[in-house]
């Protein structure tokens, strides 16, 4: 196996842009390896390529555990307030851009509050592209995983970190009107104080015209 | 007085994460404290988890850590592995790192030697064996 290796590695060389491999028609000399490349080439178009999403839980834990051995105390306020702390996160971290060290992308991918399967908040990943409207994201393989918590709610986005907070009690009720759907990444975010709790809300709320209603005629009932 | 405390923070930060955290306890905080928070943290040696975050909120342009390789590892499987599978048939001839390295872990999975290779046994379908020939 090692040997195939060698030679799988001897065959396909890396090329200039770093993003392919290319075959070096040179070394390749017995077409067997070549069987065997397509051969599972073709089994992998379905695989999961994207890591599995971690938890909110784990970052918030090393925050509780860096406050007790820097000032001795805290653990019972980040306990207790623990959801509204993933709040703010999810709101310091929307929006984060990632790119390569040099150059710009022209697909730019950034890091976006969205919502999982199983309508929690989350941080998720998404690819955009430039359209006449402005930046809009590009459709994604929609990896499904057994937690819907850690699966898309659409293939849009791809979470990355995914909190325990229910799109129903953490989002702005404004969010569900459909007229605005998949939007939420274009806007910046705010942690808001309603009756309810603390909700996430766009920093400038759009406002929708009103939606007529039915007109019924009940004597044709 | 001292300018550090017992744990090693100066006073202006021991400050800052005991304000943090009082107005936490009355739901008053706002999302730029808790930036300066994760900034604060950052210098005093984090788990590599919280590490990433916090070198990540601490840069306006990252370019490395396990969130940064994420974003790139999705924007190259979306802009060339996606497109390396839609082409029909698939050209062997260039293939995306993401799909080279996930071959080249198939192959020590599987354990394959190049010499006595039973296709016929490791991928039974028989509609793949015509189009094993180079393109």
């Amino acid at each position: 196996m090692e040997e195939f290796l060698r030679e799988l590695n001897f065959i396909y060389r890396r090329d200039l842009t770093g993003n392919y491999f290319r075959l070096d028609r040179r070394g390749a000399t017995d077409r067997s390896d070549l069987k065997v490349v397509r051969a599972i080439v073709s089994l992998l178009d379905r695989r999961h390529y994207g890591t599995k999403p971690l938890h909110y839980d784990d970052v918030h834990s090393e925050l509780v555990k860096m406050f007790a051995r820097l000032i001795g105390s805290g653990s019972r306020v980040l306990t207790k307030q623990k959801n509204l702390v993933a709040l703010h996160f999810l709101c310091a971290f929307h929006q984060t851009e990632v790119r390569p060290p040099k150059g710009k992308l022209r697909n730019p991918c950034f890091l976006t509050v969205d919502s999982t399967s199983s309508e929690h908040l989350a941080l998720s990943f998404g690819v955009y592209e430039k359209k006449e409207s402005g930046y809009d994201q590009r459709a994604i393989y929609r990896e499904v995983r057994l937690a819907r918590q850690l699966t898309a709610s659409h293939k849009y986005a791809r979470p990355y970190l995914v909190t325990d907070l229910k799109e129903q009690e953490y989002l702005d009720a404004r969010e569900k009107d459909e007229r605005i759907w998949g939007t939420l990444f274009k806007s910046a975010l705010r942690v808001r104080k309603t009756r309810g709790g603390h909700v996430l809300s766009r920093v400038h709320p759009l406002t929708l015209p009103r939606q007529r209603r039915d007109i019924h005629f009940p004597e044709l009932l | 007085m001292a300018f550090r405390t017992r744990r090693g923070l100066s006073r202006q930060e021991d400050w800052l994460l005991r304000r943090f955290l009082s107005r936490l306890q009355t739901g008053e905080i706002e999302t730029s404290e808790l930036v300066a928070v994760l900034i604060a943290l950052r210098a005093c040696g984090p788990g590599p988890g919280l590490l990433d975050w916090c070198d990540t909120i601490a840069h306006p342009k990252r370019d490395r850590g396990r969130i940064w390789q994420t974003g790139m590892a999705l924007w190259h499987e979306t802009v060339h592995v996606d497109e390396f599978f839609a082409a029909n048939p698939i050209d062997i001839r260039r293939i995306p790192i993401a799909v080279f390295d996930a071959v080249v872990k198939r192959i020590e999975q599987l354990g394959i030697e190049a010499d006595g290779l039973d296709l016929h046994r490791l991928y039974p379908g028989g509609g793949l064996w015509r189009s094993f020939c180079v393109n």
